[in-house]
């Protein structure tokens, strides 16, 4: 799926701008903001809930605004506004049935019996939990090339968590999916998703592949003699907080040569650090706003 | 068993091979073991499949495992004969790095030499 300049306002309000994106198939992409940012208006308008202000979504080279039958290889339940509640299990697989012509009712049949959900069954007679697992189960027996899941794991405990990650994680190893994740919480998707992206002011502000970061970025605690932090430092890292002499910082492309004219500026104290998702995120993101004033703290 | 230490500066493909590595090495896991598919893996890892694939391939393409077709991966048989030449120099490299790090915090070779002793029978000596 390529998604080219995307535009979506809401009365007179910015929600998303340039968004410039692509989903490989077989990808885990983690879409992290926080409330407000515009995860459910991304999705809405991937899905084509919203009519987009500008932009254009493709799909193997076609436009799905055009062409309207690519629609069925996206898989989206909103959170809000769906038709789910006064239907049994057994009328909602009906209706997706016909919805998605691939749908694998066996797979629906046989995962619904596992985990005891019973075809006559009212969906808001479901616990939260319940309701959970039995929309991952229909996205993933749609067959839809696309799943949009807004929240999958919001509010579930954690032994129907771990099921639906599991039910997931099977599916992507078996087929060739892409899966969006929308969450606020970094580290609940942390091991699951191959690519992070951070939507943040109606824009993607960044986009991770994870394992290169682990593999890239350091924390790294430090304390110079003097007050002032080397240029060195200030250029390559993110400054992530001060208590007095003591830095900590997150060096997105740390490598050997920077780890020596490091050592060579003689600090007493050089430390690594464990690093979290969350450290990256929060570097960066605090950084945008705040870069004046902590320049000043610097200097 | 395999785990993945989420705050290790390590990737985890990385983690992962490594965890095989030296599951093979304390006998926990032997030659001609079946290990799980990378579904189950990632399922019991609760991690990304691309990932435990990426390292599957990576553990294969160093012939530490093999991948039969339709059967599963198997731990291959160790060749004690057998040395690859270039992974040795690469260890090699790293472990130069390390004596470099170690003298520079004035640790001595008495103390290198008890380490290594040390970690040589911590392999062993759980395979007993």
């Amino acid at each position: 799926m390529k998604i080219e300049n995307l535009q979506k306002g809401i009365d007179q309000q910015d929600i998303l701008q340039d968004i410039n994106l692509t989903f490989k198939q077989g990808e885990i992409v983690g879409l992290i903001g926080r409330n407000g940012s515009g995860k459910t208006t991304f999705f809405r308008s991937l899905a084509g809930h919203y009519e987009l202000d500008q932009g254009k979504i493709f799909i193997n080279q076609e436009d799905i605004q055009i062409n309207k039958i690519l629609r069925q290889k996206i898989f989206y339940i909103d959170e809000q506004y769906n038709f789910l509640s006064s239907y049994s299990l057994n009328k909602l697989l009906f209706f997706y049935q016909h919805a998605y012509a691939g749908f694998n009712k066996e797979k629906y049949l046989s995962l619904t019996k596992k985990n005891k959900l019973h075809p006559h069954l009212k969906y808001r007679a479901m616990s939260k939990g319940m309701q959970g697992l039995y929309k991952t189960i229909l996205a993933i027996c749609s067959n839809a090339e696309y799943l949009l899941l807004d929240e999958p794991l919001d509010g579930l405990d954690v032994i129907v968590k771990k099921n639906v990650l599991g039910i997931l994680l099977d599916d992507v190893s078996e087929n060739n999916r892409s899966i969006i994740i929308s969450s606020h919480n970094l580290n609940e998707l942390e091991s699951i998703i191959d690519r992070a992206l951070i939507l943040k002011h109606t824009r993607i502000q960044l986009d991770y592949h994870l394992e290169a970061l682990r593999e890239n970025a350091r924390k790294i605690q430090l304390v110079f003699k003097t007050k002032k932090v080397p240029t060195l430092v200030k250029e390559n890292s993110q400054l992530l907080h001060f208590q007095g002499r003591v830095i900590t910082a997150v060096f997105e492309n740390y490598t050997e040569e920077l780890k020596t004219l490091i050592q060579a500026e003689q600090p007493i104290l050089f430390e690594e650090l464990p690093l979290t998702l969350e450290d990256v995120f929060e570097a960066n993101l605090a950084n945008k706003n705040e870069v004046n004033s902590l320049g000043g703290v610097i200097l | 068993m395999v785990s993945i230490n989420k705050t290790s500066s390590k990737p985890y493909y990385e983690q992962l091979m490594l965890g095989i590595k030296e599951d093979i090495l304390n006998g926990l896991l032997q030659s001609g073991d079946r290990l799980p598919s990378v579904r189950e893996m990632a399922r019991q890892l609760m991690m990304n499949p691309n990932t435990v694939s990426k390292a599957y391939k990576l553990l294969e393409a160093q012939e530490v495992i093999v991948t039969v077709k339709g059967k599963g991966t198997y731990v291959k048989k160790i060749d004690p004969t057998l040395r690859d030449e270039y992974q040795i120099q690469k260890i090699k490299n790293k472990f130069n790095e390390l004596i470099i790090e170690a003298n520079y915090l004035n640790v001595s070779k008495d103390e290198l030499t008890h380490w290594l002793e040390e970690s040589d029978q911590q392999l062993k000596g759980e395979s007993i």
